[in-house]
């Protein structure tokens, strides 16, 4: 393999000219837009920039960069699903109580980080988790509003519970 | 604790698989609504039982105030969002971010850390304290290791953005921890007393409270002292600064008489240091009514006088009687020191 002689960033730079433009033409495939699929691209390309040290494990580039940019993809859908969602939520406040646009930028990274945490487990023991800890919902008053047992929200709580615990954090 | 160095990336593996059981059952049934003050006290029993168990405590207590640091005036917004956002996942059709995604994360992130300064309100402050004699190690959910001294007492309120701990009464010695598992990254750790507030940068110091005086004492790194509207100082290693009344700047001063962190190390360290006091900083070990004559509180002593046994301060008296030229009587409660 030539990239064990050169150094990580001529590693790098040999990695990106040779597969560069197939994932483009992957993305663009999959995105439709070869403007949005340039962008994915480059993002894909600088997560290994931040950590050139996995260079060297990759067996099957085009595997690899593929699950990686499938990955930004689905960060990017749900990106723009909770902007959507939040704008909709915000369309109906009279314009005294509209966020300002720091406001409204800081609200966003703050519905992307915790929705990330939640990344893996089932929606409605998500949904039980924020309306226990943001609602401040009792337990009887989450079964109702989700139409669940008692016991079924306690093991809900208890899910999300592990599962934020132990989920890695970037 | 070797491989979890080596692999930060989540502190929680920590927590063993058991204990992580009894933390998760123990959270569902403090929060179910149906927990009785029976249930609370065994909790706390539950907490104090193992070092551990605390730890445990502490990581679940930084997880959830990812949640409750958000604004209230916002929570529900943000439930309400992310919910509404799955509808939209499964059938939304990618849009064109505004900003790159690069230059997105750096702007919202100050901003979210500007917003959430301004109008997040206190989180519930987690308390520690020791009685007279006592001194206590604690591990912080952050990495900081804590060490009260005897009789003293500190709220430790960490949010989403920043590390405070408040120091109301006696003597702190903090190292502070590399807060891996911070949502935004590394959180400014600050101390605050009545006189001043500092800001640790990456470092090993002590704080100590007194009746209207606290005073710095710098092991390692830099430490940044505020005191009203002045501009900071910074402290270095080795340094020692005392700040008294609530606006005047701090002064250096030379700790030469006595080590201010041997206490530490279970010890007090005095050289050439005067009798009475040398007695007054062992009686917050001990509560000792003593009393001088002949001037003999003006002896001169040196020597190291340990912490870590019953009753510290009439021990290191008595010790002193064999060298010095005093003779110590009992009178009316108290210790009478007179010359011989």
């Amino acid at each position: 393999m030539p990239a064990a002689d050169a150094t990580p960033q001529q590693a790098l730079r040999t990695f990106y000219h040779t597969h560069h433009a197939w994932l483009v033409n992957w993305l663009k495939r999959r995105l439709g837009c070869v403007h949005h699929a340039n962008d994915l691209a480059h993002d894909t390309f600088l997560k290994l920039v931040a950590k050139p040290s996995t260079l060297t494990h990759i067996q099957e580039p085009r595997a690899f960069l593929s699950t990686v940019a499938h990955g930004l993809m689905v960060d990017q859908f749900r990106k723009s699903a909770l902007e959507q969602a939040y704008l909709d939520a915000i369309r109906h406040l009279p314009v005294s109580l509209a966020p300002s646009p720091e406001e409204h930028l800081a609200m966003l990274e703050i519905l992307l980080q915790i929705d990330l945490l939640f990344r893996g487990l089932k929606p409605n023991v998500r949904n039980a988790f924020l309306l226990s800890k943001l609602e401040g919902l009792t337990y009887p008053e989450i079964a109702m509003r989700l139409g669940i047992s008692l016991r079924t929200v306690e093991t809900y709580m208890a899910e999300a519970l592990r599962h934020l615990l132990t989920v890695p954090r970037a | 604790m070797s491989t979890l160095n080596a692999r930060p990336i989540s502190t929680s593996a920590s927590i063993p698989p058991d204990i992580m059981d009894e933390l998760i059952a123990w959270s569902v049934k403090l929060n179910s609504g149906t927990a009785s003050d029976v249930d609370q006290q065994r909790f706390q029993e539950w907490r104090a039982f193992d070092p551990m168990h605390e730890h445990a405590w502490q990581t679940l207590h930084a997880m959830e105030q990812n949640f409750t640091a958000i604004p209230a005036h916002a929570r529900q917004l943000v439930a309400n969002t992310i919910t509404r956002a799955d509808a939209q996942t499964i059938t939304a059709k990618p849009r064109k971010p505004k900003l790159k995604a690069l230059a997105m994360t750096t702007v919202t992130l100050l901003t979210a850390a500007l917003l959430i300064n301004q109008v997040s309100p206190w989180q519930q402050p987690i308390h520690y304290a020791t009685h007279i004699g006592q001194r206590a190690t604690f591990q912080l959910a952050d990495g900081t290791q804590l060490m009260l001294n005897t009789n003293s007492s500190v709220d430790v309120r960490y949010t989403l953005l920043k590390r405070e701990i408040v120091l109301n009464h006696g003597e702190v010695y903090l190292i502070t921890g590399h807060d891996t598992d911070a949502l935004f990254g590394r959180r400014h750790f600050w101390v605050n007393t009545a006189q001043a507030k500092f800001e640790a940068i990456g470092t090993r110091f002590s704080v100590y409270q007194q009746a209207s005086t606290t005073q710095l004492h710098v092991a390692e790194g830099i430490v940044a002292m505020h005191v009203a509207q002045q501009p900071e100082i910074r402290a270095y290693a080795n340094d020692t600064y005392r700040m008294q009344g609530a606006s005047a700047l701090p002064i250096k001063t030379e700790s030469s008489h006595s080590d201010p962190m041997a206490w530490v190390d279970g010890v007090i360290i005095a050289k050439q240091m005067r009798l009475e006091h040398l007695m007054t900083e062992l009686s917050r070990y001990q509560t000792l009514p003593l009393s001088y004559e002949d001037n003999t509180g003006n002896l001169v002593v040196s020597g190291v006088f340990q912490l870590n046994r019953n009753d510290p301060a009439e021990h290191a008296l008595q010790t002193l009687g064999h060298t010095l030229p005093i003779r110590i009587t009992r009178q009316h409660g108290q210790l009478l020191i007179r010359k011989k």
